[in-house]
């Protein structure tokens, strides 16, 4: 296998994603900068290329919100594993190993092995923090994602109000306004109904060859890490 | 190695996102300038008695709610709009639309494909309601 198959089947899934996050994105530019000038058309408004569209607050707050609420989904589901278990499902260890785990469970310390990080082998803050780090850069990138799209959702809110003929809002405003929590809980609820699904739907259902799945054959009340 | 690539191109993501949102707030300096110039013309245009030139500069939803169920012509109803001085206070503007405090008026305007022009005029505050305008498109 050459090399660059080598590294597109090593990175597949990762990959994979990334050219899905495009393509996703650039239906979205399109699809969003003809439904934006539909409404501008119907209302004699001035249309907007792609280009300017990619630079509006409508096509801003769209994104952040709905990336906000995948970066909460798995920072939540990263934390939350640790301490709520599933019988039965794929996606909890076993009833037994709540919380944290020792050092030797871990790897870390005294217990690392010769692969281990080197902040795993560090001990300390170093290894303390190291072991949530996952947790933090996905809670990290949620408040990014929230502050980006309170920033846009202001901006795009604000066009409508003037179009209304009332005031615009402060930013402090805003982060109190239905608009900013409308849009908020729409996406988190759909982001905690696909994680109770699969959580649920893993004790009963397969898929064959995938990892975020039992084996075909396992028990129902088995979960992933039971013999 | 694959985890860096990913994180490198998330955070250049995110960093495009909230630049983005930064930036989607902000108008440039000329567009300011023109939404300015065409409150204070239109202003202008009405304490100077001159009802055309002030007709000429609203939205034609606006020119039609001007004489609203009358047979008065935009240029004559137009003058109704009380308006004392024309020194701007303050300008916002948010995507495809602006709002400019003048004088004793504050007037909405909309970005249409000819231009900035006024979408409403002689406009007074309500607490917790919208501004009561006597021209509205």
């Amino acid at each position: 296998m050459s090399r660059v198959g080598r590294y597109l089947r090593d990175n597949g899934l990762t990959l994979a994603f990334l050219g899905l996050l495009l393509g996703a994105v650039i239906g979205q530019a399109f699809a969003g900068v003809a439904e934006l000038n539909g409404e501008q058309r119907a209302t004699g408004g001035a249309t907007l290329s792609v280009a300017q569209y990619l630079r509006s607050s409508e096509f801003a707050v769209d994104v952040a919100e709905n990336w906000q609420s995948e970066y909460l989904q798995f920072a939540l589901y990263i934390v939350a594993t640790t301490w709520l278990v599933q019988r039965g499902s794929s996606e909890s260890k076993s009833l037994g190993k709540i919380g944290g785990g020792t050092d030797r469970e871990q790897k870390i310390g005294r217990y690392a092995e010769p692969d281990s990080p080197a902040w795993a082998r560090a001990g300390g803050w170093r290894t303390a923090l190291y072991g949530r780090s996952l947790g933090a850069i996905m809670t990290f990138f949620f408040a990014m994602a929230l502050l980006a799209q309170s920033i846009a959702g202001r901006a795009a809110f604000n066009g409508q109000l003037l179009n209304r003929d009332q005031d615009a809002l402060s930013w402090s405003g805003y982060l109190t306004s239905a608009d900013f929590w409308n849009r908020t809980f729409q996406n988190w609820q759909s982001e905690f109904l696909a994680v109770a699904s699969m959580s649920a739907f893993a004790i009963y259902l397969r898929q064959r060859g995938s990892p975020e799945s039992k084996l075909v054959g396992a028990a129902h009340d088995a979960t992933a890490e039971d013999p | 190695m694959e985890r860096r690539v990913s994180g490198r191109s998330l955070r250049v993501g995110l960093a495009a996102i909230v630049a983005t949102a930064g930036l989607a707030g902000c108008a440039g300096s000329t567009e300011r300038a023109e939404v300015q110039r065409v409150a204070v013309d239109f202003v202008t245009a009405v304490e100077d008695r001159n009802g055309q030139d002030a007709c000429d500069l609203l939205t034609s939803e606006a020119e039609e709610s001007v004489s609203g169920a009358t047979d008065v012509p935009c240029p004559t109803a137009v003058l109704s709009i009380e308006e004392s001085g024309a020194e701007v206070h303050h300008v916002q503007i948010w995507g495809d639309a602006a709002q400019v405090k003048l004088g004793s008026d504050t007037v909405f305007l909309r970005r249409l494909q000819v231009g900035w022009q006024v979408r409403a005029a002689g406009c007074h505050s309500q607490p917790g309601a919208a501004y009561n305008c006597d021209v509205e498109g």
